[in-house]
């Protein structure tokens, strides 16, 4: 409950912040810098920042880049591009494209390994288009309690988009997988600096890579995606964490075994117990590869420090989604859990796209009232009051939000 | 040799083909016409596309081991992976260190470490935390600012680079093993300064091809990194392979490209040079100018680095981003960059210890 309650400080620290940056005006400095509210390192210190063919993003870090998206955008049911997250691995990431040289390797276990062309993927395969979420496993890590190392997100590293490409289906089909396949492995043009760090690799059993919902996406809400969400190409998993869409996506290698690399066997692993919970105190023993998104719910009206009117009328809103079993129905609390009211629910988009709810409000009094959401899907999930684990993964606690009424 | 790297370049290959095949780009998609701009979604299916990181290097606070962890750290990622982080106890801080040490091959021995792991506790953890420097007071400290005092640990061990041992070739080999596995990240594949991670980086990891390196040069930097740059120390790599690197650096630079100066030319070159060059590079051209103390990475030492000509005029032209080297080029005229790079290219020791 304190985080949620510093979570709102900081968020009216951020707008404070970022007049005063504001104020000192881009031109009085050559380059643009760290600005901080105070001594404390761990203090608040949001500044907004637009990298090329993105908007105004909140820095998490510059190299390699993690921008959050802004709340204000989860208002419409498709992230912009422009708007849309961004987070990767290693410190070199692709800076220049030539789409007409570029070629996406398809080999291993296969028949015919093949070379195409962003020409051949347009023109020799039926597009595909999916709705989907794509949420960073560490989305929200930093309401963790205690606190867990790693990109301190809040809600921001997420995204829904219309993606639109080749099935990896069809692309495995044209290649002939052998008999005895086990796993596929996706790379994309990311290098690390140093050769020690283990190339960013992940994997999806053969049976999930060929279930006709994988994607391999050249194009993000009808455009080609910006650089920094993976152009030219982009593996989409729906239903599973961001980690396995690899960006800027270059080779796909069939495998007649278990695959093994350290962005699998030792990154981006969760406990091994229900809802990936653990105790800070007793870690649990057995980790497993992080896979389908946890069941969740958020506001994204009102925001943190918005004020609404006593006697006006307010609608309450925010988003539900899954891993694609389909959100069943959202409950909202307006007193702090001691009562449930049902919210309405928007028409689905897809059943891996988020889903918007909406309850209507009227302020009666003023003052402060906690809020919660939380939410229950089609296979009789539900959301959990606690979650913890050591990396910070898989966020999905009922949400509470503190209400402003003047 | 040659072919040896470019078959280690075939990894990254795909970037550099350059097959422009005509019309490769075909039709675009029929979703990409829902863009308010269908010709400009057009274009773009078949324009190179790049992108220009802009960099928000946060100053870190001064505390012992800043030096090694802007060394050990800062290569591969921004010192916001630091200042982002609440604050930790040391436990969990040794945790995340030695995580980057053997999960990711972060260049860091146990002494690094542990100083790494001293510094992140002191600026953020729940020890002291010393006042963070405000860098928006400031603007020309530089964002790599290091007002740290020299260690005691900054003296290079002895390591051989061979010359003309009779297993040269070898040693050579084996270095552009060490140099592919650790350095050419930064400097590229062929030493050019333009490996993946440069684009990144401030200053730009040196052109390797366009100097030549003494061995007390290779020695020094290989040993201790450079102060206030993203080349951290490679101690931790064993003493053989650190001689094999610096041989095959040197093995970079071809020696045909050295120019005849002379005297009057030579002449005009010291006068420029003890005129504007002398406070930060030093009356010998040792780097140590009475105003270098207070700069990072410190002023290039003349003596041990021979640049070649024309990488001296492109620096007097358009200096060097990320340090304090000034463009000269609207103080200077043509014909004086000419007389000051035979100059400067005069002060390199090994040349006057093989000729006297």
């Amino acid at each position: 409950m304190s985080s949620q309650t510093q979570l709102l400080s900081r968020a009216l620290n951020r707008r404070t912040i970022l007049r005063v940056v504001g104020a000192a005006g881009a031109g009085a400095l050559m380059l643009p810098r760290l600005t901080r509210a105070g001594p404390n390192l761990s203090s608040p210190q949001e500044q907004l920042v637009a990298f090329p063919e993105k908007t105004e993003l909140i820095l998490r870090t510059d190299r390699p880049p993690q921008l959050e998206t802004p709340l204000h955008y989860f208002r419409e049911d498709f992230t912009p591009n422009d708007a849309f997250y961004v987070r990767w691995h290693l410190e070199g990431i692709p800076t220049s494209i030539d789409p007409s040289a570029f070629r996406l390797q398809i080999g291993g276990h296969v028949e015919k390994p093949a070379s195409l062309s962003m020409n051949d993927l347009r023109t020799q395969f039926e597009p595909f288009s999916v709705i989907a979420v794509n949420q960073c496993s560490g989305n929200s890590r930093s309401c963790f309690e205690p606190r867990v190392p790693g990109g301190q997100w809040r809600n921001g590293a997420m995204g829904n988009a219309r993606w639109t490409g080749v099935r990896l289906r069809d692309l495995l089909d044209r290649s002939g997988v052998k008999a005895g396949a086990v796993d596929v492995s996706f790379e994309g043009l990311d290098r690390a600096p140093i050769v020690a760090t283990p190339r960013f690799a992940k994997a999806l059993a053969i049976d999930h890579a060929r279930d006709g919902e994988v994607l391999v996406a050249y194009a993000m809400n009808g455009a080609a995606l910006p650089m920094l969400n993976g152009y030219p190409l982009r593996l989409v998993v729906p239903g599973w964490y961001a980690t396995y869409w690899v960006k800027a996506l270059s080779e796909i290698t069939v495998l007649s075994e278990k695959f093994h690399g350290f962005w699998m066997d030792k990154a981006y692993r969760i406990p091994n117990t229900p809802n990936a919970n653990e105790d800070p105190e007793h870690l649990a023993p057995e980790t497993v590869p992080i896979s389908r998104m946890s069941l969740r719910s958020l506001f994204v009206r009102p925001e943190p420090g918005e004020q609404l009117k006593r006697g006006t009328p307010f609608e309450v809103q925010g988003l539900a989604f899954d891993s694609g079993y389909g959100i069943q129905r959202v409950e909202v609390s307006t007193n702090d859990g001691a009562s449930w009211q049902m919210a309405q629910l928007d028409p689905e988009l897809g059943k891996y796209s988020w889903r918007r709810w909406r309850l209507p409000w009227l302020p009666a009094a003023s003052g402060k009232q906690r809020f919660r959401v939380r939410a229950f899907n089609r296979s009789g999930e539900q959301q959990t009051t606690a979650l913890w684990n050591r990396s910070g993964f898989m966020r999905n606690v009922i949400e509470q939000t503190e209400v402003e009424v003047l | 040799m040659k072919l040896f790297i470019r078959n280690l370049c075939s990894t990254l290959a795909l970037l550099c083909i350059a097959s422009l095949q005509a019309g490769g780009g075909g039709p675009d998609t029929p979703s990409s016409n829902a863009t308010n701009s269908p010709s400009a979604a057009a274009q773009t299916a078949t324009a190179v596309r790049h992108l220009t990181l802009p960099r928000f290097e946060p100053n870190m606070p001064v505390a012992p081991g800043r030096d090694e962890f802007m060394r050990a750290c800062l290569t591969c990622h921004s010192a916001r992976y630091v200042t982002m982080q609440p604050p930790f106890s040391r436990r969990q801080w040794e945790e995340t260190v030695r995580k980057m040490v053997t999960a990711y091959g972060a260049p860091a021995d146990e002494f690094q470490v542990g100083k790494i792991i001293d510094y992140l506790y002191a600026i953020d953890g729940n020890g002291s935390k010393p006042q963070t420097h405000d860098s928006s007071d400031d603007d020309d400290s530089g964002a790599t600012a290091n007002l740290a005092l020299p260690e005691a640990t900054e003296s290079a061990p002895v390591f051989e680079v061979a010359t003309n041992v009779q297993d040269y070739d070898s040693i050579v080999r084996r270095g552009a093993v060490v140099f592919m596995e650790n350095c050419a990240g930064c400097h590229g594949h062929d030493g050019r300064g333009n490996g993946v991670a440069s684009q990144a980086l401030l200053p730009k990891p040196t052109d390797l091809t366009a100097a030549r390196f003494s061995d007390e040069f290779l020695q020094q930097t290989l040993w201790n990194g450079v102060r206030g740059a993203p080349m951290p120390s490679w101690r931790k790599l064993p003493l053989r392979d650190l001689g094999a690197a610096a041989a095959y650096v040197q093995s970079f630079h071809s020696t045909t490209n050295s120019s005849t100066v002379v005297p009057e030319s030579l002449a005009r070159g010291k006068a420029l040079y003890e005129k504007d060059c002398l406070a930060c590079h030093g009356s010998t051209g040792d780097g140590k100018g009475s105003a270098a103390a207070t700069l990072t990475p410190p002023p290039s030492n003349f003596k041990t680095i021979q640049p070649d000509f024309d990488y001296i005029l492109k620096v007097l032209r358009d200096g060097i981003p990320g340090t304090a080297m000034p463009v000269w080029k609207d103080q200077i005229s043509e014909s004086d960059s000419a007389a000051l790079a035979g100059y400067v290219r005069s002060l390199y020791e090994v040349d006057k210890r093989l000729n006297p």
